[in-house]
């Protein structure tokens, strides 16, 4: 077999190939490569611009492999498929050969709608007289076809194996399923009845019928034929009649199904070489197909145009207890045999890649086999799901240094590479998650990373995707996508929006620098942004302490709106004790007192009222000295302290706050002891 | 129940689909409409009988005629038998029409709004979220927490535009002509007037419950009971339903926890209102039934029988039938529509589903 060469793709750039230019390469998001113009640059080279800077394009090209399943009807059979792929993980490696066979043949009728809907798609391409479709769709069959044709071979050797090991009778339903033509033609004679013997078919129906095995349906064909109750034809169906065949149950042993075999066979013989069927030649060529007379079948092979088109009639005819092991001694024999014959050198053997496949099923040789699907220009849908479905049933074999261990790791490394190519092409991130939902620690890491970079449009999808990393537990994905989006909303003054992302990325550092944005610009503008969504924050606002303070303080100024001062004093007072309030607000939490303190009626007790002037003194006033001396180390800083508040105004402030605060202590204290009196 | 389910794989995420209406006989045809796909399409389906018929699939729809778009769709209302109005995501709405014919009906779009919903910082458009119709009056709204009112006759011409919400909007339902419900991503529902000026539209704002308080939890779907419209039904991003009665909107009237994941569509039978179904994110679609007998030795007082179960706090647990009609799809559920004995639904595992017999 020739040796794969790497595939070579040539870019037009002219700017690669001029000066010592090269050219350079970079994966971007999955399998996409971005390249471009290149010089390279060691420790000597000149820091100076190029000679080209400035007067071409510099060009990037951005490379991905072709890829199949855009096309919706292709598209269909990876969401379906998919489907299956999830109820065959959820038999966990436990389930029966039934259930197991079942999946294959879900699979492959799969796979046969896809190609019928192909076949319907080239009609129709046809009809529009669309040549590329045509041939789009004509190459996507020939893909598919194949496909099919080896599942089918794989799930005869792999999933379904007989008791005793005979692999002839299935393999013979392979090929009458793959070369259906001499079936088709027998099913329309039978139905012509007594006249099907006239048709032109009837004796190349009955030859193809005997080639692929199916010695029943030939007797009922040549019991169609007028004289079939002559000697000649009845002798023919004694023949075919008494025929012995091994049970695929093993029932009889192999030395005495050999014995009546080769009883029977001489007989055969001796019934030909005696020339009794001599005036039928047609009945004569058949008997000698199915005694394996070596020059009627070469004869045969000369025609066909596929090694495996006949290879299992022959070997029904010739070796039919032939058991698995020994199918691929049998297979490198008729496939010399055909070659020799077809006039090849089987040295230089140009096999189909097909051909290849086959060939390595039968003997056996699964890292052959990987290898060879591998490279069907299928994104590597087929290879995975074969792959996975023989690891699962529990009958994937390669040959390594530690048998298990080599099959998990292939399975996992296919299905890591099909889902995360899935998951980079924008629309099957759903799908392709799945995959690598099933391929260990690697594919849990490789999802959560991919999640985030799904290119959302929408918030809908953004929650989608969310709710998917909450089910998984990949915190870290979600907080991603939260404080995104809050970026995204920040960006466009959507501070609500913002403020409600934060607090989904419950990221306590995010949240708390919206707040205080917020509160800045309170205190700045006196202008409250977004309060209906403050309002409705509730018990959310634990994540962060400032988010406490700014919904608290929202209270505060909604009962001063309403003029509703006693609770708002209240409020007031209980923020003063939080500490919680953030340095910057001071001054402006300070000055809402005021009006509070100057009411005529009092609405801060005498109490509260002294604790005001604590908070005053305690904190406002060192942090205020602080700043002071900072000041005069520093003269050069900007002269606002506390953000927006220059000395002079704040010195004003505390002044006008110690006057209220002891205006207030004693009216207050007048009225309480006058009702408690 | 003998419920029977067919799978028809259609190579598209549904965001939305809907039954086109038919006054006499059970609809044979529907909309459905597409989001995150290379390109997204409205498709109008109708259902054929199967020629191959065996007993699996009665009905096999097929798609007569489509309508492309540049953007996910995400609603899809009908104004009159023939007029759809489609929302997608940026920020337009656009009117097809749908003509009925032996063969193959035609789905054509009549008209275009402008971008109706945008940001107003960068200009970008924002994508309409949801539609809702009350006889030729459209609402949307959408990520810029406006609400707007458009007639279905001039889509041009904006009505009522409302700075409704200053966070993204998730849910809009028509209640009666004048007053419309929004619902957003912290769980806020309000009530609009839609002919109060500009100074005076006051706002009932009512919260949906959620199991834990501090955990976010938006309005994933809304809909009003079709013969008591007071009667408001909301789902949630937790899962679960919140039940109001409008003429007493302080309050839930009930709760009920429900799906594992978000609520994706809510919605009673058209012409049953006893019947309701949720479909979740999780893929999963339940029917809510009206048990119809109370037995005579019913602890329930004679009153109560009179009230809508859904308005029966937690004893509306007892009077309503849970059945399960899908389940463990694992890819989202997106959208359904019930009419007639069938009931049709999108998913995101690019398929659509339908279930006979819902009866």
């Amino acid at each position: 077999m020739q040796e794969d060469q790497p595939a070579i793709f040539a870019v037009v750039d002219p700017l690669c190939s001029r000066y010592a230019n090269t050219l350079t390469g970079q994966f971007v998001s999955g399998s996409k490569i971005a390249l471009s113009a290149f010089r390279p640059i060691t420790s000597n080279t000149r820091d100076a611009p190029t000679e080209s800077a400035g007067k071409d394009d510099v060009l990037i090209h951005m490379l991905q492999p072709e890829f199949v399943f855009d096309d919706p009807i292709l598209r269909s059979l990876v969401a379906e498929a998919n489907s299956t792929f999830v109820a065959l993980q959820e038999l966990k490696k436990r389930g029966s050969k039934a259930e197991y066979m079942k999946i294959s043949r879900t699979y492959r009728s799969i796979i046969r709608a896809c190609l019928e809907k192909l076949q319907d798609a080239i009609a129709s391409a046809e009809e529009a007289e669309d040549a590329d479709a045509q041939a789009k769709y004509q190459q996507y069959i020939s893909i598919f076809y194949s496909i099919e044709c080896v599942w089918h071979l794989s799930e005869i050797l792999f999933l379904d194996p007989t008791p005793s090991n005979a692999v002839v009778p299935q393999l013979l339903d392979w090929i009458r399923f793959h070369f259906p033509a001499s079936e088709r033609m027998a099913t329309d004679l039978l139905l012509l009845g007594r006249e099907a013997s006239d048709n032109d078919d009837y004796w190349p129906a009955l030859k193809g019928l005997i080639l692929q095995g199916q010695v029943d349906v030939a007797r009922a064909l040549l019991h169609l034929h007028p004289q079939a109750e002559t000697p000649h034809f009845k002798l023919t169906d004694q023949i075919l009649k008494t025929m012995p065949t091994y049970s695929m149950h093993g029932a009889t042993s192999i030395q005495k199904f050999r014995s009546l075999w080769q009883y029977w066979l001489t007989d055969t013989e001796r019934k030909i070489s005696a020339n009794i069927l001599a005036i039928e030649p047609n009945l004569e060529e058949l008997i000698q197909l199915v005694t394996g007379d070596t020059q009627m079948w070469n004869t045969q092979i000369q025609e066909t145009e596929y090694w495996y088109e006949f290879f299992p009639g022959y070997l029904f005819y010739t070796n039919n207890a032939c058991k698995h092991f020994e199918l691929g001694n049998a297979a490198n024999t008729w496939l010399s045999r055909w070659a020799r014959l077809k006039g090849h050198n089987s040295n230089e053997l140009q096999m189909k890649q097909l051909d290849r496949v086959i060939l390595s099923l039968m003997e056996n040789d699964m890292h052959q086999v990987i290898h060879a699907i591998q490279l069907m220009a299928d994104n590597q849908w087929f290879v995975t799901h074969l792959t996975d479905l023989l690891y699962n049933a529990g009958q994937l074999q390669i040959a390594g240094e530690n048998q298990v261990n080599e099959c998990i790791k292939l399975r996992d490394s296919l299905l890591y590479d099909f889902g995360s190519s899935l998951m980079t092409r924008n629309s099957l991130w759903q799908l392709g998650m799945d995959y690598l939902d099933h391929c260990g620690q690697e594919g849990q890491a490789a999802l959560a990373l991919l999640l985030t970079k799904i290119p959302f449009r929408t918030e809908k999808q953004a929650l989608k995707i969310i709710c998917i990393a909450q089910k998984k537990g990949f915190f870290e994905a979600e907080q991603d996508i939260c404080k995104i989006q809050s970026k995204k909303s920040l960006d466009e003054q959507r501070y609500g929006n913002a403020l409600e992302w934060a607090i989904r990325s419950k990221d306590t550092l995010y949240v708390t620098t919206i707040a205080d944005f917020l509160l800045n610009h309170y205190s700045k503008t006196g202008d409250m942004l977004c309060p209906d969504v403050i309002a409705n924050i509730g018990a959310k606002m634990f994540i962060s302490p400032r988010l406490v303070f700014l919904v608290k303080y929202f209270d505060f100024y909604q009962f001063y709106r309403k003029r509703d001062f006693l609770p708002a004093a209240e409020l007031l007072v209980n923020l003063l004790e939080s500490k919680i309030t953030p340095e910057y607000f001071w001054p402006s939490l300070l000055i809402d007192s005021i009006p509070l303190l100057e009411s005529k009626d009092p609405k801060i007790l005498s109490k509260e009222t002294c604790a005001i002037l604590q908070h005053l003194e305690t904190e406002l006033v060192p942090l205020i000295d602080k700043k002071k001396k900072r000041l005069e180390k520093y003269p050069d800083e900007p002269i606002n302290i506390l953000k927006d508040y220059r000395i002079e105004n704040i010195e004003e402030i505390i002044n006008l706050l110690r006057l209220a605060c002891a205006r207030n202590l004693s009216r207050a204290i007048i009225i309480e002891n006058t009702v408690m009196g | 129940m003998d419920t029977r389910m067919n799978t028809f794989f259609v190579s598209e995420k549904i965001s939305k689909t809907r039954w086109l209406p038919d006054n006499l006989q059970a609809s044979e045809r529907f909309l459905t409409g597409s989001w995150d796909m290379p390109s997204n399409f409205v498709r109008l389906w109708r259902l054929q009988q199967n020629q191959y018929a065996d007993d699996y699939n009665e009905f096999v729809p097929r798609c007569s005629d489509k309508q492309s778009f540049n953007s996910d769709i995400t609603g899809i209302e009908f104004v009159t038998t023939d007029l759809a109005v489609v929302s997608s995501s940026d920020g337009r709405i656009t009117i097809v029409e749908i003509k009925r014919a032996v063969e193959d009906d035609i789905l054509q779009q009549n008209a275009q709004s402008d971008v109706l919903h945008k940001f107003n910082a960068s200009g970008d458009a924002a994508p309409c979220t949801a539609v809702s119709v009350y006889e030729r009056e459209i609402a949307t709204v959408g990520e810029d927490g406006r609400l707007n009112i458009i007639s279905a006759n001039d889509v041009n011409q904006i009505r009522r535009t409302l700075e409704a919400d200053s966070i993204a909007l998730t849910a809009v339902k028509y209640v009666n002509p004048n007053e419309v419900l929004t619902a957003n991503r912290m769980g806020v529902i309000r009530m609009f007037d839609t002919r109060a000026t500009e100074e005076e539209v006051a706002v009932t704002a009512f919260m949906t419950s959620c199991e834990d308080e501090r955990r976010p939890n938006y309005v994933s779907a809304l809909t009003s009971h079709p013969t008591q419209p007071h009667i408001v039904l909301a789902g949630s991003e937790e899962g679960s339903i919140t039940v109001w009665d409008l003429r007493q909107p302080g309050y839930p009237a009930s709760y009920l926890s429900a799906h594992k994941s978000a609520i994706t569509e809510i919605g009673f039978h058209h012409r049953e209102p006893s019947k309701l179904f949720t479909a979740s994110e999780c893929g999963e679609l339940w029917l809510w039934q009206q048990q119809s007998n109370m037995s005579i030795t019913s602890m329930e007082k004679p009153v109560a029988e009179n009230v809508n179960p859904w308005l029966n706090g937690e004893r509306a647990k007892n009077r309503i039938n849970v059945t399960c009609l899908i389940s463990n799809l694992r890819k989202s559920i997106n959208t359904f529509d019930a009419s007639g004995s069938k009931l049709i639904c999108g998913s995101d595992s690019e398929a659509i589903y339908l279930i006979d017999n819902i009866y």
